[in-house]
């Protein structure tokens, strides 16, 4: 139940593909209230300053009418999405992030080296399971996968300092391009843990499901899992505002 | 179940909404039987606090009979009577450890969201934005109660509803913002805000040891239960005027000295006069700032050198034209935060039980829970003298009658 990661579906008949709806509700109101208000100064005033109102109030009214923007679909953008910044995203991305937890390091290393306990507290993560050796399998489930299904990896450990650090890696060839460290530091105020996350994306062309996927990344979402690792910690839970099981599991 | 949900600005409606369940090892479930509305319940009500969405069920000052418990919850029963803290926290992390409740690292579901507003995260707490957790609230026929192993408070079945309910939020936090003010022998208190925490601010000064207490506030029967229950010296603003003149109303009335601590009981909605009246109102209208701190404006600049400004009200954002100037050089201390309610839970339930005070004072209205929407204009507006309303759900009333019936 992260706050607004989620935004109300807009209400109109759709005459385009989904995908031509590039920008979000509020946007469109507030590029048809603007947009309005300077073709109307537009008009009534002329000379330069009118003109350039007129005009650029034209292409706003029009944006918010259509609901489509020139401007995104140039950048490759769609702020209908919640979290979608465009194409510049969709490079490699790296997240660091720490937060201090209250058990000692040994506890917590023990618990993160069972990767198959990490789909409980990594939200779109659904299962890591086993694969012979050093190697686990990942599943990932999450808004990019609407119709094409779960992105699926091999990963391998390629470091593990027992109580201290655990690092790891897709393995050669993988579509998903992820590498991790999680560092465990004991201080007087408890363990600082810190969180690496690197991904990359394939080389050439992104195919649409990857490109959603780059695109729900973030530093905070990588600060989200991590916490959710501390609220498992500490309090045996993960914090919820659900009030039915039903709401619980649908993750909304 | 019934609840009372938030629909916009100035739009609440008692909705039916699904049955809360127990979802978590430690979680409990709530029949309420006595519920109340806050006076921050209308910073909710007046659409200024950011993070609130449709539907989101209010209310943070609620007890009630357990009926269902957690594999986890050793210490409660179904059929307990308790009362739970406002504030939400886990009892396991490092702020819990210390007893500040109110700063919990794991109860803020939606931490993320606290952290880009405020730097860090506090505890979650019932009803009150998705900024501040997202749980549903206790004005409600049900509530799910997170952490039920460290939360609620078993009440002795010899105090009534009225006499217990406020150990909730509202004499805990009066009382929390009084011990913040380290009274002296002699001091004397300035309490802006004569509602509901203003009162039990007063309440508790008078514990403290305060010499003097000076009721600020507009309102005819606030000031006089603050005159009647607390002995405090009334001071309208509406007829000392802007800033100035109330620092200078405050000077005259402690020897030429200003309170030796200042408690803002009033928050985020204060009234002012004149041009700085107006300025705050468009302001926050404008979204332009989110308070309208004349109240702690006052505090600052009238608190004596040395003294303490303890701020109980709430604030969410961001003020204007804060007196930065009076704090620095005149060397003040600030004291503020939610309420580390489970701390005096015990505490101030015992001075309940010695007869020091008995909380239900403050109520002067009881109404159905199915009423609530009008239950808040009357407290809004301050209609009918009401000062502070307790709800109860038809359907605990009823099961009140069936016990009376029983005998």
């Amino acid at each position: 139940m992260e706050a607004g990661t989620q935004l109300e579906p807009v209400r109109v008949p759709r005459r385009h593909p989904e995908a031509y709806y590039n920008i979000s509700a509020a946007e469109r109101k507030v590029s048809l209230a603007v947009g309005a208000a300077s073709l109307a100064y537009g008009l009534r005033h002329g000379g330069a300053v009118g003109w350039t109102a007129g005009v650029t109030g034209g292409f706003l009214t029009q944006r918010g009418l259509t609901g489509h923007c020139y401007a995104n679909q140039l950048l490759g953008r769609n702020s209908a999405r919640a979290g979608d910044r465009g194409r510049s995203r969709q490079g490699p991305q790296r997240f660091t992030t720490q937060l201090t937890i209250a058990r000692r390091p040994d506890e917590l290393y023990r618990f993160w080296r069972d990767f198959t306990r990490l789909p409980t507290f990594m939200r779109f993560i659904t299962e890591v399971r086993p694969a012979g050796g050093n190697r686990t399998h990942w599943v990932a489930e999450g808004p990019w996968a609407e119709r094409t299904g779960r992105l699926e990896w091999d990963a391998e450990v390629t470091e593990d300092v027992p109580d201290e650090r655990i690092a790891w890696r897709s393995v050669e060839g993988s579509d998903v391009q992820q590498r991790g460290e999680i560092r465990f530091r004991a201080t007087a105020r408890g363990t600082e843990v810190q969180l690496d996350l690197a991904y990359a994306p394939p080389a050439g062309r992104l195919s649409a499901v990857l490109g959603r996927f780059m695109n729900t990344l973030s530093k905070e979402a990588a600060r989200a899992d991590l916490r959710r690792f501390k609220q498992l910690m500490e309090t045996g839970e993960i914090a919820t505002n659900a009030t039915t099981r039903a709401m619980a599991q649908g993750g909304a | 179940m019934k609840a009372v949900c938030w629909h916009g600005a100035g739009d609440l409606r008692v909705d039916s909404v699904s049955d809360p369940q127990v979802i978590n090892p430690r979680d409990a479930v709530l029949k309420v039987s006595a519920t109340a509305i806050c006076g921050s319940d209308l910073h909710l009500y007046s659409g200024f606090v950011p993070g609130m969405r449709e539907g989101d069920v209010l209310g943070h000052e609620f007890m009630g009979e357990v009926v269902d418990t957690g594999p986890e919850v050793k210490n409660l029963q179904v059929g307990d009577r308790v009362v739970v803290p406002f504030t939400i926290g886990c009892g396991q992390c490092h702020f819990c450890e210390r007893d500040l409740w109110s700063l919990c690292d794991n109860s803020n579901p939606n931490a993320g969201v606290a952290e880009k507003m405020w730097g860090q995260s506090p505890s979650g707490l019932f009803g009150y934005s998705h900024t501040l957790g997202g749980y549903a609230g206790g004005q409600a026929e049900y509530v799910r109660v997170p952490y039920a192993d460290v939360g609620p408070l078993r009440v002795p079945d010899a105090l009534d509803d009225e006499q217990v309910l406020f150990l909730t939020d509202i004499f805990p936090t009066g009382y929390q913002a009084a011990e913040a003010c380290a009274l002296e022998p002699g001091d004397t208190v300035a309490v802006w805000g004569c509602g509901p925490v203003g009162q039990f601010a007063m309440a508790s000064a008078r514990m403290f040891g305060a010499d003097r207490i000076i009721a600020i506030d507009d309102v005819p029967e606030r000031l006089d239960m603050a005159v009647r229950e607390h002995e405090a010296e009334p001071l309208r603003p509406s007829e000392t005027g802007n800033t100035l003149r109330m620092v200078e109303a405050l000077r005259d009335m402690t020897g030429g000295r200003g309170p030796d601590a200042c408690i803002d009981a009033v928050g985020m909605e204060a009234h002012g006069f004149g041009l700085e009246g107006w300025y705050d109102t468009i302001k926050q209208s404008a979204r332009m700032e989110t308070e309208r701190p004349i109240a702690l404006r006052q505090a600052l600049m009238a608190c004596r050198k040395g003294g303490t400004v303890s701020i109980p009200g709430v604030y969410g954002g961001f003020a204007d034209k804060l007196p930065l100037g009076a704090m620095m050089n005149k060397a003040l201390t600030l004291k503020t935060g939610q309420t580390h309610v489970h701390r005096y839970l015990r505490p101030l339930l015992e001075r309940i039980e010695h007869g020091d005070l008995d909380p239900g004072f403050v109520i002067t209205h009881r109404m159905r829970l199915e009423d609530a929407p009008e239950a808040y204009n009357l407290f809004r507006d301050k209609r009918e003298g009401c000062i502070k309303v307790m709800l109860r759900p038809e359907s605990a009333r009823r099961d009140e009658d069936d016990l009376i019936a029983a005998h």
